[in-house]
């Protein structure tokens, strides 16, 4: 017999007789609400511990303002979901949710470039703003538990888990920093509120060919 | 009209296969992956430049199925599950290949790596150091490959010593052999 096919032969004899009964992995929903629920009430410890805005009973009127949060927790809530999904597979035939995260994100970046072009008036001067370690707080607990929960899975799309994960955690992050920071300047927002994530995100994805390696 | 009833039967046996799988029957297991594998020998072989990457690509395969068998829906058809893994673990394969072909090209071009990494001077001419190539494994690695391969331990004792299953210990096994044909090219 060829080496090879030999070969072959031996690894599924091997595998076959170490099976075991496995539990088939439950519903993606079960997974995701748990860290959900930490997450929110990690980032809602959070933002208690800092402080609100002085002007936040005010914003919650504000159509605008409810409009962006709304916006960024769609996104967030979504891509969370599409992450404990990615760690099947073939993602059980539900491949169009990557859609919604993605759209999600899409709005966001045209309402951010709409406020730019409406708002801007000066560039912010470079520094490492209170609001840089304020992104890295919200971030740092989401990130480690998301990235530990989805590692535990069998993606066959690392790539497009990393980015599920940076919209999931950079949309909680970015919620926690409106809440707390009274700026509606667009440049600061975009400065030191979005791009942090942005790199974090740059971070999550550098790192995701090894943390979902199987 | 038959090919396509046979390619709906076929893939109902393996999902009913799948689940008894799952229920931890050994020989509905083994007759699943002995099916599996010219249909992943057949998915995989169209645009490799090199046909021998075929049986290593099909064990990756195997292997992966095994790994994931908890993410298998019983509700759901098989094959999109088991496409999904032939495609990642195809593109990892061809990824990982052609990367490690870019370093030794230039090391064969860069003196400096090429003295460092052959160790013993008459085999200077040919690129080729199995003792580097081991060394180069993460320590767990070496120390199963070195125990089965090279002191003739069996996958039980190496299993018992290492303090992992005996199915492990071979897996790991094949994948080092693998990742050495790799570095030695």
């Amino acid at each position: 017999m060829d080496v090879r096919v030999e070969n072959t032969t031996n690894l599924i004899d091997s595998l076959a007789s170490d099976l075991q009964q496995v539990q088939v992995v439950g519903h993606p929903l079960k997974q995701v609400l748990p860290w959900f629920v930490l997450a929110v009430l990690y980032v809602t410890f959070a933002v208690a511990v800092l402080g609100a805005r002085a002007d936040i009973a005010e914003r919650m009127f504000q159509s605008v303002y409810l409009f962006e949060i709304g916006l960024v927790l769609a996104m967030s809530v979504s891509a969370a979901f599409c992450s404990i999904w990615l760690c099947i597979p073939d993602m059980r035939g539900q491949r169009w949710m990557l859609a919604l995260p993605v759209s999600f994100f899409g709005a966001l970046l045209v309402w951010l470039g709409l406020r730019f072009g409406l708002d801007f008036s000066h560039m912010p001067h470079l520094e490492w703003h209170q609001c840089i370690n304020e992104a890295l707080v919200f971030g740092v607990i989401p990130v480690i538990s998301l990235s530990y929960l989805t590692s535990r899975g069998k993606t066959t799309q690392p790539n497009v888990l990393s980015f599920m994960n940076a919209l999931a955690i950079g949309g909680l992050g970015y919620i926690g920093l409106r809440i707390t920071c009274p700026s509606e300047d667009i440049a600061h927002i975009l400065l030191f509120h979005f791009l942090p994530y942005v790199f974090i995100g740059l971070g999550v994805w550098a790192s995701g060919r090894k943390i979902y390696r199987w | 009209m038959a090919n396509s009833k046979n390619y709906v039967s076929q893939g109902n046996d393996w999902q009913a296969l799948a689940v008894l799988a799952q229920a931890g029957d050994k020989r509905a297991y083994s007759q699943l992956l002995n099916e599996l594998v010219p249909f992943i020998k057949g998915r995989i072989t169209s645009g490799l430049a090199n046909p021998d990457w075929v049986d290593d690509i099909t064990q990756d395969i195997l292997i992966s199925v095994h790994k994931s068998l908890a993410t298998y829906s019983p509700d759901r058809p098989f094959k999109p599950w088991l496409g999904s893994i032939i495609q990642f673990r195809r593109t990892d394969f061809l990824r990982k290949h052609y990367k490690t072909k870019q370093v030794k090209e230039s090391s064969k071009e860069n003196m400096e790596i090429f003295s460092q990494n052959v160790t013993v001077s008459i085999h200077s001419g040919e690129l080729k150091d199995i003792e580097v190539a081991i060394a180069s494994l993460p320590e767990k690695q070496q120390k199963i490959f070195k125990m089965m391969k090279i002191e003739g331990y069996s996958a039980k004792e190496v299993a018992d010593e290492m303090d992992m299953s005996v199915s492990a210990v071979k897996v790991s096994a094949h994948r080092t052999t693998n990742k050495l044909k790799e570095i030695l090219g």
